[in-house]
């Protein structure tokens, strides 16, 4: 099996918002560019936080919570679950099964975000690289 | 990895309703059972439609459509894209990733659904190949264990 860490295969380009920002901004993030998460940062780009559409269809639909008015701290999965950017894929993925997690966020050594691998990260690097 | 029919690595029991049901049934469903879509069926059982969590996401919450009053029907995904039973893994896995799938319908000849793949569906598939080679590997190093004492025993006698 190739050899192959989640700095590889991870997407880079990950929509961040604050904890104190609307629910709101964080569906109309999700709804525009059909992303399944949002990771919620500090001011110094710690990830401390993420909300999925599985959080939105229960904590909010289900709920009846009003999106204008409840800020993202209130429905957030808090802490959020890190591995470092050399972790070997497969490892990721055993990390992700363990914890029926559908994506992990990705951090440099200094515990900064710079990805995120999902299963469709994953999927990818298998049906390219014959995994 | 060997090679299988789409039956092994599908979810059996897959949540359904109807398209004339209330998309509020649909949310409650998902909620409660912590599930990523609901397959949308006719009277025959064929799938006519999905309903996954991002259309909860665009079409409920952010168009502001009414839960309790509209109907699944106009709030679903259709048609649904759907693989035969006996469909290879692999080709399901390319098709899913031309179309940037992240599960499938499964059905059997007559159409009817058997089944629905996810992407989790296929990493416990992988896991349990990688699991199967791993035992296999134990097996064959304590087979050379065994061998290599024989040899030893042969070289006393």
């Amino acid at each position: 099996m190739v050899q192959k860490t989640v700095e590889n295969v991870m997407t880079k380009n990950i929509v961040t918002l604050q904890a104190t920002s609307s629910i709101r901004e964080a569906v109309t993030l999700m709804a525009d560019k059909s992303i399944s998460c949002i990771v919620i940062v500090d001011a110094v780009n710690n990830p401390i936080g993420i909300i999925t559409e599985r959080d939105i269809v229960k904590k909010v639909i289900h709920k009846n919570l009003n999106p204008d008015e409840a800020t993202i701290n209130s429905i957030m999965s808090s802490p959020v679950v890190t591995i470092s950017k050399d972790t070997d894929i497969l490892e990721a993925m055993m990390t992700m099964q363990k914890n029926r997690f559908r994506r992990v966020v990705v951090t440099d050594s200094g515990g900064k975000l710079i990805g995120l691998v999902t299963q469709t990260d994953l999927f990818k690097a298998i049906v390219t690289l014959g995994v | 990895m060997v090679s299988q029919s789409i039956e092994n690595f599908m979810t059996k029991n897959v949540v359904t309703l109807s398209k004339t049901e209330k998309v509020s049934e649909a949310i409650n469903l998902m909620a409660k059972k912590s599930i990523s879509c609901i397959v949308i069926v006719n009277k025959a059982k064929r799938p006519i439609g999905i309903l996954t969590e991002r259309d909860m996401v665009k079409r409920v919450l952010q168009m502001g459509i009414n839960p309790q009053e509209t109907e699944i029907n106009i709030v679903m995904s259709k048609p649904v894209f759907s693989v035969m039973k006996k469909a290879d893994i692999f080709d399901v896995m390319a098709e899913m990733q031309n179309h940037n799938f992240r599960r499938v319908v499964v059905v059997d000849k007559d159409r009817k659904l058997v089944g629905v793949t996810t992407q989790t569906d296929l990493f416990r598939g992988i896991k349990t190949v990688q699991e199967e080679l791993e035992r296999m590997n134990k097996e064959m190093k304590r087979e050379l264990e065994r061998l290599k004492k024989f040899t030893k025993i042969k070289k006393l006698d």
